[in-house]
């Protein structure tokens, strides 16, 4: 076993490194960061200077190897338009993006799960086809239309809620939060609901099957039987039986989510990890580009390593194959 | 009942005590200040940012006059040194006396920020010496005869030396050397979110209007016209086009604008090497000679294009039409340059004279991300062109790699700021010949070189006075336009939007400042 996660460490090592210098060789083709930055008035010295600086005169596989030196040391370098280190930079954004995902998916739980039981539970009615039609909106509309119509109905027409931002944040553990404060709160209503839009209706199709499918098993009837309240055989027997695939599917979405965070971000203007790579890319800031992605790699690497590790541990038959 | 009485009278004398209300501005921009450092990067959210904090020696009025800054007097002695009178009494925000040595740490530092984009150095071009004569008066050397100086130094940022020494970009950023003499002292930088900034009570410019100040970033347009729809900023800068017109008819929300100094021109490269790729004959064949080296086809291209319409339907009236790159009313703006009337015979016959009868073939390239509009102008450039037979296509091309190309284009769109309030920054950087060592060029990526307009350029530069240079530099402008070296499309207009209460003098240059910002 010790051995098997030393390789696959060794693996992963290798994938990490194929994927930086895929990165560097891409980013090389995309332009040149000096002519992209460089203002009209910069003096022939002020450009040489600059390329001096950022290595840029250097052959390029000596910018790979200070590139790779400076990846083993945990340095992905610094920020050519910001000038602070490029992980310093997107880790400070990473708890804005994390609050704002996490949040959508507690949204998506919180309305989707209530959604799917009344629906499930008489499939024939007025009520349940008016949300299972409805679920249809929530996974079809855009979310940049959908962002833009919630400001205009909550902040610009009833005033209810401010149209972008994140509001005041409280430092816990050195990170600032907004969902502590009222005002942060509801700064992060808004997004957070156009984003868990699609997981709402998501949640609510899942949920909605699941408890058709439960309320015509065996331990339904037995319940019924039994003469136990409806209400307690939906809240209490069925609904943890259909939380299983929705727990599945919900932890796999996390990723997902704050991948599409890009969008929402963009709308409210949230400060988050999205709008500092979008305008990362537009800048072509490379360092900072860099070390967003290397995060994502080495983030997928580490869960994949745990998803092998674990499954190991709980499937006796992939342990006993492997040795 | 007598101390009831007493109790009344003191919270009634404690209400009326309370301090007026804390007045506070928000402010929605769509561009990024990356850093607070003034002389890290000459961009032009940077550049607001800079102006709140810092003071230069010589200032800009909304409308591009110069103003005595932190320098009241200045005045040339002989021809290459000059004498700037430092105010009296100023202080940094930290109390310390400002003083001529600090001028002299400043343009040293700003020459030179390590790991910078900069871009400050070529408003220093002309200087070779500072000295602090004593506390209150700084002498400048330069290399050669520099009447632009004053306007030049007016992009510099004055930094403090007991501050600044030693300190780099993110002792700027985190507020440790943001010590200004400005109207507005730093309170946070938070990079891509907001910058917070508090009144100088101390500041020689007189009273500002505001306790507090932030600078929210929302870069989409629509984003900005939500929040100050909604109330939940004051003022904006930049609408986009279509919403002008709504924010316009909104109660309680005003709208003011102003053609900016931003010109949006054409620039062709008469090269043969690699714009050749651009560039085909009638029938897809290729071409010995480019045929943009002739100014009979510079000419045509220009005369092929309807620019009012150009700004009528696709700029929506956010800009304005214009055959010179300055807007009226700038220094060495010319009212008879006339904005060029379409005339499609004329330009035909110039194409025949100049050996094209049939026309050719061209790529227009064009940003897709940096100009308002900028693809579909070149769109309805391309079909002008395609009706005199030069059968034009169109590339649009985001920034990052439009830019690292540009200089293999054979025509492109560009947009220039013109930082200097005058002809000379497309003179000399654009349209001079490449030349590091007379500083001519270095934005010149085309390859046009017209050594009688180098000439008259050097010459109109080295005037001390303002009639005479202003008079020199529009002759150069005039010979420049018509080698076609250059095709001015229009100038775009600057706009706020703010809540009503509120005024702000638009200005030519793009910058919000919250200094200015006053109530009504």
């Amino acid at each position: 076993m010790t051995l098997w996660i030393f390789q696959r460490l060794l693996q992963a090592a290798l994938v990490a490194l194929a994927m930086a210098a895929l990165l560097f060789l891409a980013l090389q083709l995309i332009g040149s960061p000096v002519e992209t930055l460089l203002p009209a008035e910069a003096t022939h010295e002020e450009r040489l200077r600059l390329i001096r600086d950022l290595g840029l005169d250097q052959p390029l596989h000596i910018q790979f190897l200070m590139f790779l030196k400076g990846m083993v040391q945990g340095n992905l370098g610094v920020s050519y338009v910001f000038k602070e280190p490029a992980v310093a930079l997107i880790l400070s954004r990473l708890p804005a993006t994390l609050e704002l995902a996490l949040f959508a998916v507690l949204l998506s739980l919180i309305i989707g799960l209530p959604l799917g039981l009344i629906a499930g539970r008489r499939p024939h009615s007025l009520t349940a086809q008016t949300i299972m039609t409805g679920s249809i909106l929530g996974f079809s509309l855009p979310i940049f239309w959908v962002g833009i119509l919630l400001i205009m109905i909550f902040s610009v027409w009833l005033g209810w809620l401010p149209s972008s931002g994140r509001g005041q944040t409280v430092m816990v553990l050195g990170v600032g939060w907004s969902f502590l404060t009222w005002d942060g709160l509801r700064h992060l209503i808004l997004p957070a609901f156009s984003l868990s839009l699609f997981n709402i209706s998501m949640v609510t199709r899942l949920t909605e099957s699941g408890v058709r499918e439960a309320m015509s098993s065996e331990y339904v009837k037995f319940a019924r039987a039994k003469g136990l309240a409806p209400r307690r055989i939906l809240t209490v027997h069925v609904l943890k039986n259909v939380m299983i695939p929705v727990v599945t599917v919900v932890g796999l979405d996390i990723g997902t989510t704050i991948a599409f965070s890009v969008v929402t971000e963009t709308i409210f203007a949230w400060p988050g990890m999205g709008k500092i790579i979008i305008d990362s890319i537009a800048a072509l800031d490379r360092p900072v580009i860099v070390a967003y992605l290397m995060l994502v790699v080495l983030m997928f690497v580490l869960i994949n390593l745990v998803v092998d590790i674990l499954y190991r541990l709980l499937d006796p038959r992939i342990r006993l194959q492997g040795e | 009942m007598k101390f009831r009485r007493i109790l009344y009278s003191a919270l009634c004398a404690a209400a009326l005590a309370a301090p007026v209300a804390a007045e506070d501005l928000t402010i929605g921009v769509g561009g990024t200040a990356t850093s607070i450092d003034p002389h890290f990067y000459n961009a032009s959210p940077n550049n607001s940012i800079a102006m709140q904090i810092f003071d230069r020696l010589t200032e800009r009025s909304a409308a591009g006059k110069l103003l005595p800054g932190l320098a009241e007097t200045w005045e040339p002695v002989g021809e290459t040194e000059w004498l700037f009178t430092l105010r009296e009494g100023v202080k940094w925000h930290d109390g310390v006396a400002f003083t001529a040595d600090d001028v002299v740490f400043t343009f040293d530092r700003a020459r030179d920020v390590p790991n910078s984009p900069g871009g400050f150095g070529g408003f220093l071009r002309a200087v070779a010496k500072v000295e602090a004569v004593d506390d209150r008066t700084v002498k400048i050397t330069t290399h050669a005869p520099s009447p632009n100086l004053p306007g030049d130094l007016a992009n510099i940022a004055i930094v403090s030396r007991h501050a600044g020494e030693g300190a780099d970009t993110t002792d700027y950023n985190s507020g440790k050397a943001a010590i200004g003499t400005g109207a507005f002292r730093f309170v946070e930088f938070r990079q891509g979110d907001q910058i917070r900034l508090e009144r100088n009570p101390d500041w020689w410019g007189g009273e500002v209007a505001w306790d507090n100040v932030t600078y929210r970033v929302i870069s989409s347009a629509g984003g900005r016209t939500t929040a100050i729809l909604a109330g939940d900023v004051d003022i904006i800068d930049t609408p986009a086009a279509a919403d002008i017109a709504r924010l316009q008819g909104t109660d309680g929300i005003k709208v003011t604008s102003t053609p900016g100094l931003r010109v949006i021109y054409l620039i062709s490269s008469p090269q043969t090497g690699a714009p050749m790729k651009f560039i085909r004959g009638p029938k897809g064949e290729e071409l010995a000679e480019n045929p943009l080296a002739d100014v009979r086809v510079r000419q045509a291209l220009s005369i092929a294009l309807n620019r009012e319409l150009i700004v009528d339907r696709i700029m929506e009236g956010t800009a304005k039409a214009s055959g010179q790159w300055l807007p009226e009313g700038a220094f060495s703006y010319s009212p008879d340059i006339a904005v060029p009337v379409q005339d499609l015979e004329k330009a035909k016959a110039l194409l025949a004279e100049a050996g094209y009868p049939d026309g050719f073939q061209l790529t227009v390239h064009v940003p897709n991300d940096r100009y308002p509009n900028a693809p579909a102008v070149v769109q309805a450039v391309a079909q002008m062109w395609t009706r005199i037979g030069v059968q034009t296509s169109v590339e649009a091309l985001p920034w990052t790699t439009y830019s690292a190309q540009m200089k293999d284009f054979a025509v492109k769109l560009v947009g220039l700021g013109n930082a200097t309030f005058d002809a000379s920054s497309m003179l000399i950087n654009v349209l001079g010949t490449a030349d590091k060592e007379r500083g001519l060029g270095a934005s010149n990526d085309t390859g046009y070189s017209n050594p009688k307009l180098d000439e008259m350029t050097a010459a109109a530069l080295t005037i001390y006075d303002d009639a005479e240079r202003e008079k020199a530099l529009i002759a150069a402008v005039k010979v420049a336009l018509d080698d076609g070296a250059v095709l001015p499309l229009y100038q775009q207009t600057n706009t706020w939007a703010m809540r009503a209460g509120l005024a702000y003098e638009p200005r030519i240059d793009e910058r919000t400042l919250a200094k200015d910002v006053k109530p009504e």
